[in-house]
Order: C-alpha cells, then sequence, then structure tokens
C-alpha cells in the first residue's frame, strides 16, 4: 500500500482541494512533475495545466490550474494557485469566452500589457477550454 | 392633560416607529452586505496565510536576498499610510476608533505622512484637517477588481521603491467575529521577514524550480496584492458589522422608547377621559340640584 500525505489545493478565491492522497502529477515550470510521500522539500513555479491526483482508494482525480506555487515536502504538499477548477467546476461555454478575449487582446496588442502577459493569459484559456471540452466528451 | 399634548405624543409615537422601521431595514441591509463580504474575507484568508508563510518560508531559506522590496532602510524620514474607513457613516464608533487610532499612530511615528485615503469616510477626514492624500479611492464595491487592486498596490510600491517613502504602513480594522473588530497598523513595505538566523545552511535542503529569485519575481506581487486585497475585506467586513450592530441598537431603543411613550399616552388619554367624566357627572349634579 503506497503511503499517503497531505494535499492542497488553495485560490484566492476557495479551497478547491484539501485530502489525503498518495500521488500527484503538476504542472512544474520545467515540465510536470510527480510527488509521492517522502518528496524532497521543493519550491516550484507552476504553469498553467492539469494536476492529476490519484487518491488511496485507487480512484483519479484532476484540476485545471492557470499557475502558481508549489510547496512540496515529505508529508504535505500545498499548491497555491492563481485559479483552479475541479472538472465539475468548469464549464466550456466560460472557457471558450475567456479564450476568445484572450485571443483578441494578443491580436490587438492591447496597452498596458506586455506581450509575456498576454501570451500567458491565451495559454492559460487555451489550457482551460482544453480541459473542459476533454471533460464533457469522457 | 390637554388634547393637545395627547396629539403630540402621538405623533412622537408614530414618528419614532418611521424611524424604528429604517433602522431595522438598514440592520437587514448591513446583515446581508456583511455576508456576501464575510464570505470573500473567509475564502482568502487561508490562501492570504499561506502565502505569507511560503514568503517567509522561502526569504528566510535564501542567502543574500538581493531584492529591494526586502530592504528595511536605517533611516526613515518619511512614510507612506494607507487609511481604510468606512464608505458612510452610521456605524457607531468604527470610524472615530480609526481617527483615534490614527492620532495615536502619529504620536508613535513623527515623520511627515503621505496619505493614501481609502473609503469616503477617510477622504472627509483628511479634507477636515488639511491634509492633501497623495491618492484616494471612494466608492469601494465589495467585489473589488484584481486590476484595482493592483493599480493601486503598483503605484505603492513605485513610491517605495524610488525612495519618496521609506516605510508603507495600512491601517485598517481586523474583522474577528460580527460583534469584534479593532484598529490595527501593519507595516505593508519593506515585506517583513522572519529572520531565521540558526538555519543558515537551510537552504541546501530545499530545491527550487526554477531559481529563487524567478520565483520571487512572482511571489512577490501576488503576495502584495493578496494581502492588500485581504486588508480591504477586513475592514469592509467590520464596517458592515459595525453598522448593523449600531442600527440594531438603534432599532431596540426605539422599541423602549415606543413602548415608555405609549405608557404616557395611554395614561394622558385615561387622565382626559376620567376628568370628562367628571365633568359629565358634576354638571348632572348640577342639574339636578
Amino acid at each position: 500500500m503506497a503511503k499517503e500525505f497531505q494535499f492542497e489545493v488553495v485560490t484566492p478565491e476557495r479551497t478547491v482541494f484539501s485530502k489525503s492522497v498518495t500521488s500527484v502529477i503538476m504542472p512544474a515550470h520545467e515540465g510536470y512533475l510527480g510527488v509521492l510521500a517522502g518528496h524532497a522539500p521543493l519550491l516550484a513555479l507552476l504553469q498553467p495545466g492539469e494536476i492529476v491526483i490519484r487518491l488511496p482508494n485507487g480512484e483519479q482525480e484532476e484540476i485545471v490550474v492557470a499557475g502558481g506555487f508549489a510547496d512540496v515536502g515529505p508529508k504535505k504538499c500545498l499548491i497555491l494557485a492563481d485559479a483552479a477548477e475541479t472538472p465539475e467546476q468548469v464549464s466550456v461555454e466560460r472557457a471558450r469566452k475567456a479564450y476568445d478575449k484572450a485571443r483578441q487582446a494578443m491580436s490587438e496588442r492591447k496597452p498596458g500589457h506586455s506581450l509575456e502577459e498576454l501570451e500567458l493569459a491565451l495559454k492559460r484559456a487555451e489550457n482551460r477550454l482544453k480541459f473542459a471540452q476533454r471533460r464533457k466528451k469522457a | 392633560m390637554a388634547i393637545g399634548s395627547i396629539k403630540s405624543i402621538r405623533t412622537k409615537i408614530r414618528s419614532i416607529g418611521n424611524i424604528k422601521k429604517i433602522t431595522r431595514a438598514m440592520e437587514m441591509v448591513s446583515a446581508a452586505k456583511l455576508r456576501k463580504v464575510q464570505e470573500r474575507l473567509m475564502a482568502v484568508r487561508p490562501y492570504a496565510s499561506r502565502i505569507t508563510s511560503f514568503l517567509t518560508g522561502l526569504a528566510g531559506r535564501v542567502r543574500n536576498l538581493d531584492f529591494p522590496l526586502f530592504q528595511g532602510r536605517d533611516h526613515v524620514r518619511r512614510i507612506g499610510v494607507v487609511l481604510v474607513m468606512g464608505e458612510k457613516g452610521l456605524c457607531g464608533s468604527f470610524n472615530s476608533n480609526m481617527l483615534r487610532f490614527y492620532g495615536e499612530f502619529q504620536k508613535k511615528h513623527p515623520v511627515p505622512v503621505d496619505l493614501t485615503a481609502i473609503g469616503k469616510k477617510t477622504v472627509d477626514m483628511a479634507k477636515k484637517s488639511g491634509v492633501t492624500p497623495v491618492d484616494s479611492y471612494v466608492n469601494l464595491k465589495t467585489d473589488v477588481s484584481f486590476g484595482e487592486i493592483q493599480s493601486w498596490t503598483n503605484r505603492l510600491i513605485a513610491s517605495f521603491l524610488d525612495g519618496t517613502v521609506d516605510e508603507v504602513w495600512v491601517l485598517y480594522t481586523e474583522y474577528m467575529n460580527a460583534v469584534t473588530f479593532r484598529p490595527r497598523a501593519v507595516k505593508f513595505l519593506p515585506v517583513e521577514t522572519e529572520k531565521t538566523e540558526g538555519k543558515e545552511d537551510s537552504a541546501g535542503d530545499y530545491e527550487f524550480e526554477p531559481s529563487p529569485k524567478e520565483i520571487l519575481d512572482r511571489l512577490i506581487p501576488r503576495y502584495v496584492q493578496t494581502t492588500f486585497h485581504r486588508l480591504l475585506l477586513e475592514s469592509m467586513s467590520s464596517e458592515h458589522a459595525a453598522r448593523m450592530n449600531a442600527m440594531h441598537n438603534a432599532t431596540d431603543n426605539a422599541k423602549d422608547l415606543v413602548s415608555s411613550l405609549t405608557l404616557i399616552y395611554n395614561k394622558a388619554r385615561q387622565a382626559s377621559i376620567t376628568k370628562e367624566l367628571l365633568d359629565i357627572v358634576g354638571g348632572a349634579e348640577a342639574l339636578r340640584g
């Protein structure tokens, strides 16, 4: 039986996830990163992507994140996400709207935003839209 | 008692009854607003406290932290103060407590102040005491947008970085529960981190992805905005709670007043009836005689 550890996903709006889990895969800055109990202490930046969580009973949960920070320790893993949604919370229409808005902002090169910011926003929107669409089919 | 005074008591009862209705309605409105703000406050608090410990943890582990926002200045010549008060009155001692607190704060920090006024009451206060705020924001909404907060914090950070001010403080009212809240002052900038002197080498057993500096670059703006947002929500919650309590008390007082006035009114009415009866009986006696 795999060891368990405490895993939390917190956003400024709410606590999205807080349970004991056996493994977590998260989109860290340099690429996807798997975490098991007893992981070496690590502070990481997250990029937009999906977190895949495996629960002690073998079930799997997914959460879409828009970037943030991760604090990994041997017994505990905490994610401070800029925004995060579970499959039930994410809506395709809203994701599409955000995506279209981000694209438009990108093509107009809205003043007051750096290209980097716009790119990141577009990436976030794209990520959420993909996640939402896939969840709908499943 | 004269008929006139009976009538005037009745008018009084009616007008106090109307006041009671208004204060009751205001209490309800404040309660609803409080619920809304409180919900957001409770949602943001876990994130805020965790990002704080994340930051202090990170800053404590990195040696030679070369980040201007962390560096305190030995000589404080001028400070920036963000004073958060309410939008409206009729909320008990909420605003006056804050004012008194600000007075004490100034005694403790006898240096020139660049005032950022948040809330209409702060602006009014500044005008009365002849201070011109550097910045002022009124009509704070429950759902302050992230962009707004960002523009405020950016301005505060800019004035700190270019040396206009050497410290930035936020004076706000901390919300504990619906009946307790107290004014507090927090040092906003420079960002204060716990000194972990003994754990000089603990940076060794932590990994960073990517480098600590890059994480800090992203983390600090987040931290500053989240903290600021939380402080605003604390103050707004306190204001609504204070108003709710004040209006509740006002309603209770109106109730007492109505019942004591009703007693006087009934006595006066009874007295006039008795007097009339006496007149009639007296008149009848005289006719018979």
